[in-house]
């Protein structure tokens, strides 16, 4: 990799992915931390892994499934208790497509 | 009668013998709270009017019969608001409970609240809580850890008997360390995470923060064991408390040089010195370890935590729950951002597949070390608690003030943190790691360390 540090682009385009609105007061403070950050972490560039497998879970457990049965869970309402709006029993969201 | 001092052994001991009520040890330690709470700020929400309800239909046969207990604010309490200490959930009441608290309330304990931490526990000082920092009890000019600072704090100033943490690393340790109390970190899957606010999924681990080694026992005891709600949660049953050892004869105890690292306060060496001789005269063998390093552990450590908690946190949209993502705070944006950098297209091979090979390699050293010795020990923390205001501007204030828990920590492995010393009015703790699945040993260790000394029995003057 070039170079570690993240620039303002990037910093703009990280937070478009993680959908986060960035005070543009917060920016260049964010953008220093950020590349104080991964500066640190590449450290980890350092070190040989050839033929070392990755750890995701360390005890070893994979691909556990429950039986396929239908248990009790929340009632609609409670379901919806947390919601911010509601409407007609649905929790309310943005619209995802725009209208033309 | 102060019966907020008491421990939770005794508390339940009492109960169950009516030399004292449920409700009698609740006031006391409501009266405590009340009187502490301006001060220390351990809370986000004490449930006075429930809790007295419940103190008074106490079942007698139960393991915890009537003993309130307080609850960090990232576990799902049916009834009562989980906040994460955040802005987000600030008015969030979870429509459920976490396993914990459901083991916890089925073997009689009565939750008295909810403790503060570092929002969404995304800290190492409880400093960053969106509700403010929670102090210290020993001086509240200083930290209590974090991240679950606020019940260490609670535990250390009797505001409580005894409460629950979680860790992902070093968030029971590091603040056990801090207030002088006991903190245990069970193996990863020892313990349910369903209903605890994820953090870093690989790694979070539900604890007991107690005044002693056999509160912490005992809690483990009732809240350990095979959720089929969590698929990470290993199939075995729950934890049995072990028997007392008369000493450590035959043990093979490993002192790895790297856990004393250049920065570490001299007087925190001094005392890990003083109970390396203690361990000694109670027949421990102690073999100097070459380790890795651990500044290895605190680069892989940074990049899984992050990457994690930028997934976790995808989730509140402000939709079903909570209040929109305008309202997460400077450090937690700074860990989505950043986990979200080392997870996208072109950096994913470079930080997080590199980071969890590196992870390998740390597991596979703990296996090295573990062939040599039963047991590993060290510092929780290289410093004492700091004072408040320490984590201002710091970027990454919690993945270096943990980096002597992050190894184990990314290794799945238990570890406790028992008080052995003081410096300058400040407590210091000494942690004990064990292979995975063994806190059978870790807790035989710790309790005859803890019977042959009295550090424990210390309470801050506030």
């Amino acid at each position: 990799m070039a170079s570690t540090k993240i620039s303002l682009d990037q910093l703009k385009h990280i937070a478009h992915l993680a959908r986060l609105e960035i005070d543009s007061k917060k920016e260049s403070m964010l953008v220093d931390q950020l590349s104080e950050t991964a500066d640190y972490i590449d450290i980890l560039q350092t070190i040989d892994t050839k033929n070392i497998s990755p750890t995701f879970q360390t005890h070893g457990q994979k691909n556990v499934t429950r039986a396929d049965v239908v248990e009790k869970s929340f009632t609609q309402e409670e379901a919806l208790s947390q919601a911010p709006e509601t409407y007609n029993g649905y929790f309310k969201t943005k619209a995802t497509i725009s209208k033309k | 009668m102060d019966l907020n001092k008491l421990t939770l052994i005794e508390a339940v001991k009492g109960i169950k013998e009516k030399k004292f009520s449920s409700t009698e040890v609740t006031l006391d330690c409501l009266s405590n709270i009340e009187k502490l709470e301006p001060t220390l700020n351990a809370f986000v929400t004490v449930d006075s009017k429930n809790v007295l309800e419940k103190s008074k239909k106490v079942n007698f046969d139960l393991p915890l019969a009537g003993a309130p207990i307080a609850i960090k604010d990232n576990f799902c309490t049916k009834g009562i608001k989980t906040t994460a200490s955040s802005n987000l959930l600030r008015n969030y009441t979870a429509q459920y409970s976490a396993t914990v608290v459901k083991k916890l309330e089925d073997a009689g304990a009565i939750i008295i609240g909810k403790t503060n931490l570092d929002a969404w526990a995304h800290g190492s000082s409880t400093e960053t809580s969106d509700f403010g920092p929670t102090k210290n009890p020993w001086n509240p000019k200083f930290l209590p850890g974090g991240s679950s600072g606020g019940s260490a704090a609670a535990v250390a100033s009797d505001e409580v008997v005894t409460s629950i943490g979680s860790e992902t690393a070093g968030s029971i340790r590091l603040p056990a360390a801090w207030c002088g109390v006991v903190g245990l970190k069970p193996t990863y899957g020892r313990v349910s995470r369903y209903g605890v606010i994820a953090m870093g999924s690989s790694m979070d681990c539900p604890g007991p923060i107690t005044k002693t080694v056999d509160d912490a026992a005992l809690i483990l005891s009732i809240i350990s064991g095979h959720d089929q709600k969590d698929a990470t949660s290993i199939p075995k049953p729950s934890w049995q408390i072990p028997n007392s050892l008369k000493d450590l004869k035959g043990l093979k105890i490993g002192l790895p040089k790297a856990y004393f690292p250049d920065k570490i306060l001299p007087e925190v060496k001094k005392s890990i010195f003083g109970a390396v001789e203690t361990l000694k005269k109670l027949g421990a063998q102690i073999i100097e370890l070459d380790v890795l390093d651990p500044k290895y552990s605190i680069a892989v450590y940074t990049v899984i935590q992050r990457s994690e908690v930028s997934s976790n946190l995808g989730r509140y949209t402000g939709i079903r729950y909570g209040a929109n993502r305008s309202t997460f705070g400077d450090e937690a944006i700074r860990r989505i951002m950043l986990g979200t950098h080392t997870l996208s297209s072109g950096y994913y091979d470079a930080y997080y597949l590199q980071a969890q090979k590196v992870r390998t390699l740390i597991i596979q050293d703990f296996d090295k070390q573990f062939q040599k010795v039963d047991a590993i020990i060290g510092p929780s923390s290289p410093t004492t608690a700091l004072p408040l205001g320490a984590t201002l501007g710091q970027s990454m204030f919690g993945e270096l003030a943990d980096m002597l828990v992050e190894p184990s920590t990314l290794a799945g492995l238990p570890g406790i943190s028992i008080p052995c010393g003081f410096a300058n009015g400040l407590p210091i703790g000494l942690q004990i790691i064990t292979p995975q699945l063994r806190e059978d040993l870790a807790i035989q260790i710790a309790r005859c360390f803890e019977s042959n000394t009295d550090y424990h029995l210390q309470h801050p003057k506030i």
